[in-house]
């Protein structure tokens, strides 16, 4: 019995970990399923936390992975482009689900950051609660079905001896007022930043460009709304194939056809050219059914494309983020009524600037996470 | 034809292997003697903290001599301890036999002094070291045996009233633990290794390294112990070599490079484990010499040879910012240093220098013999033996 639970939640099993007795310098441990690049970045905003932390601490950044083992090169093109360093050379381990003949050593005061409910869960027991930081990029419930998962997530989100780091203060708002209260004590929240080196307009010839953005196995992510929007605004004429290209980006986007306009599908984009990429966008749509406002619609909006989203709940709007981020309930009816404003707010180049430059996204990460350093140093 | 054809391949024959009394006559020759114990001579951690330092004192010292003795030797320790003044226990094991030579010094109250190089005395550790080896903890016979090894060192290393470690850190973290002086005596270069790295560097001068188009990758892997260091430059040997067809690899010693891509493997060369003389003509013959190492206690103890080895034939080195090539290498000036993420960058970076020509190999080069040439070594060998 307990294999077949073990095997059914090996993500979530406890960690095999053994004490040693010091080292040459402290260290934070981020544990992940992997460093791969995803639309929702939540490996990469982990791994800056992560590094700004160690900064903050003197600490030695050690990342461990369960799927697969870390693609050290990725790590050190995302540091550099978010322009942080790190201190000590760090230590990557890949513990695998099942099978490993190495442990994960643990020393004296060690931090542990945990990207994912799973990866908390695998912490649970094998070291102590107060040491881990549960990094929430997302009301991980959201991604279940009321069964088995969906009852271990809950669990773990609320167990109360855990500090939670919450991205955004629209999911941390969420949180505290969905049955998390014990976040107004434990938790503390930062706005994620987008590095102007990054994520700036770029000039381009050539026709205007709609982007939508979708992660096929990210359940919070509305694909197929997103696309009906886009089939309502070609029939309507609100994006006019003579003027504008198609882009579609996220791993496992259907193979879709939109006759005229034809549309390039992209996937995952390697990180470089994503920061290209979105500087290149006129109107970009990203739709979700998540609190958090994602992401790739911040993302865009720093990079000065206008974006198309839906509402996320009556209390909060998403434009102080930025006048370019037009957001409307989310039925096709009022995102189409949006992606006609959107387009029209593209053409106006002086007024979309202005827009841009009256952002209140953060740039930088010293700034950025200062609340969560102070609350944890 | 290669400059490598103008340096032959030396016949290697163990240059410490002598006969008991002809260590025992080099042991004499001089009014203060040091006695170095090993257990079995090797060109591992004998050759650098027993063979060298007699090689030093003796070539260069005027009233101190000093000789090396082994286990074999176990039926002439009362001599030994008859005749010396000093006895230096490098690295061995507790045994009955130890016990008795130690017991002979210190009887007629002569120093008796450990020496180490690796963090392997203190079973504290021994979990974290078995698997930094690439050891099996989960495996009676892997934990037996490094449980009774790192106990051995360390009953063997209490009997001694001081110790000499490798490095500055190493040191310190054995004087906290023993509670004893702990001098520091740092890995240098003997006069065989000199003489055939100066041979080769002078042939790599003239050639100006364009025997031909390819750009070499380096890896020595001198035990089993390094897969795990190996697997931190893999991908981005890999990416290089991808970016650039010119690029080769070679790796000597015990090392799977079965990892490759089939399209790449062609251009990995694989040899076997050879002696320390003509493994300077292999590391002469490329342009980069990769040395990983996972950074964590145990690889900060470690010392700078490999930097060394490599930078007397004029070959710089990538290497992990570890306590030791952190205190050697200056980045970009006499070789590199790359954190485990930098790889990708560190090794494209070093290559454009090289197709540069950039002076990095002279710089090195002039840094190893300025500082770790035997003669240069001699104030700290002395110091060490002096208690």
């Amino acid at each position: 019995m307990r294999s077949l639970t073990s095997a059914r939640f090996a993500a979530s099993s406890p960690l095999p970990t053994y004490s040693v007795p010091d080292s040459d310098a402290n260290r934070l441990t981020l544990v992940a399923d992997s460093t791969r690049a995803t639309l929702d970045g939540s490996f990469d905003i982990a791994l800056i936390l992560c590094a700004a932390l160690c900064q903050a601490t003197r600490r030695r950044l050690r990342i461990v992975t369960r799927a697969e083992a870390a693609d050290s090169a990725r790590i050190h093109r995302l540091l550099d482009g978010h322009a942080v360093e790190l201190f000590f050379d760090p230590q990557f381990l890949h513990l695998p689900e099942s099978g490993s003949r190495v442990g994960m050593n643990v020393l004296d005061g060690e931090l542990f950051v945990a990207s994912c409910w799973r990866a908390v869960a695998s912490l649970i027991g094998t070291v102590p609660d107060e040491s881990i930081l549960y990094l929430l990029q997302q009301d991980e419930r959201l991604r279940y079905a009321r069964g088995d998962e969906y009852l271990r997530c809950a669990a773990v989100m609320a167990r109360p001896g855990i500090r939670q780091v919450v991205s955004t203060q629209l999911l941390y708002d969420h949180l505290a007022q969905a049955g998390l209260a014990h976040i107004i004590d434990r938790g503390t929240w930062f706005e994620p930043a987008f590095p102007e080196a990054v994520f700036h307009p770029r000039e381009r010839p050539g026709k205007m460009r709609l982007l939508f953005c979708a992660q096929a196995d990210n359940p919070t992510d509305l694909l197929y709304l997103g696309l009906e929007l886009i089939e309502r605004a070609l029939e309507q004429r609100t994006i006019d194939p003579a003027m504008w290209e198609l882009l579609l980006l996220g791993e496992g986007m259907p193979d879709v056809d939109f006759g005229d306009i034809g549309c390039v599908h992209l996937g995952n984009l390697p990180d470089q050219q994503y920061g290209e990429l979105l500087g290149t966008v006129d109107v970009g749509i990203y739709l979700s059914a998540s609190p958090h406002p994602g992401y790739p619609m911040l993302a865009l909006a720093a990079s000065g494309a206008v974006v198309v989203t839906n509402e996320r709940d009556e209390h909060h709007g998403l434009r102080h983020y930025c006048e370019n981020i037009i957001a409307a309930p989310a039925d096709l009816p009022s995102l189409a009524a949006a992606l006609i404003e959107a387009v029209a707010l593209a053409a106006r180049k002086t007024l979309r600037s202005k827009n841009h430059q009256a952002a209140a996204i953060p740039r930088t990460w010293n700034s950025s996470l200062a609340r969560v350093l102070a609350s944890v140093v | 034809m290669s400059w490598l054809e103008t340096v032959p391949t030396v016949q290697y024959a163990d240059p410490w292997a002598a006969p008991f009394g002809d260590r025992f006559a080099a042991l004499t020759r001089r009014g203060r003697r040091i006695a170095y114990f090993y257990e079995v001579a090797d060109s591992t951690t004998f050759r650098y903290r027993a063979y060298n330092p007699c090689q030093v004192l003796n070539a260069h010292s005027a009233d101190v001599s000093a000789s090396y003795f082994f286990l074999l030797d176990f039926e002439n320790f009362d001599r030994i301890a008859a005749a010396a003044d000093v006895l230096i226990l490098c690295r061995v094991r507790y045994s009955s036999r130890i016990n008795a030579l130690v017991t002979r010094f210190r009887t007629q109250r002569k120093p008796v002094i450990y020496d180490i190089d690796d963090l392997v005395y203190d079973i504290n550790y021994a979990h974290l070291l078995i698997e930094s080896v690439g050891a099996d903890a989960n495996t009676e016979p892997d934990l037996n045996f490094w449980y009774a090894y790192i106990g051995r060192v360390n009953a063997a290393l209490r009997l001694c009233e001081g110790a000499i470690a490798t490095n500055a850190f190493l040191a310190a973290k054995l004087e906290a633990f023993l509670g004893k002086r702990v001098k520091v005596m740092p890995n240098f270069l003997n006069a065989e290794q000199l003489r055939i790295s100066n041979w080769i560097y002078e042939a790599k001068a003239l050639s100006r390294l364009r025997d031909d188009d390819r750009i070499y990758l380096g890896y020595f892997s001198g035990s089993s112990t390094h897969q795990r260091d190996f697997s931190i430059v893999e991908k981005a040997i890999e990416a290089a070599m991808r970016s650039d067809e010119r690029v080769c690899l070679r790796v000597v010693g015990f090392i799977d490079v079965g990892q490759f891509p089939s399209q790449l493997r062609h251009r990995v060369q694989h040899l076997p484990f050879m002696d320390f003389v003509n493994l300077q003509r292999i590391i002469g013959s490329v342009h980069l010499n990769l040395v990983p190492l996972q950074n964590n206690v145990f690889t900060n103890c470690k010392s700078e040879l490999k930097y060394f080895e490599s930078a007397i034939v004029g070959t710089p080195s990538i290497a992990s910012p570890t306590f030791g090539f952190e205190r050697c290498i200056v980045d970009g000036e006499n070789g590199y240093l790359a954190k485990a993420h930098e790889w990708d960058h560190a090794i494209p970076r070093a290559l454009d220098d090289i197709r540069k020509h950039e002076p990095i190999a002279v710089a090195c080069r002039d840094h190893a013999e300025l500082h770790y040439g035997p003669e240069h070594r001699l104030a700290e060998v002395l110091a060490a033996v002096d208690w």
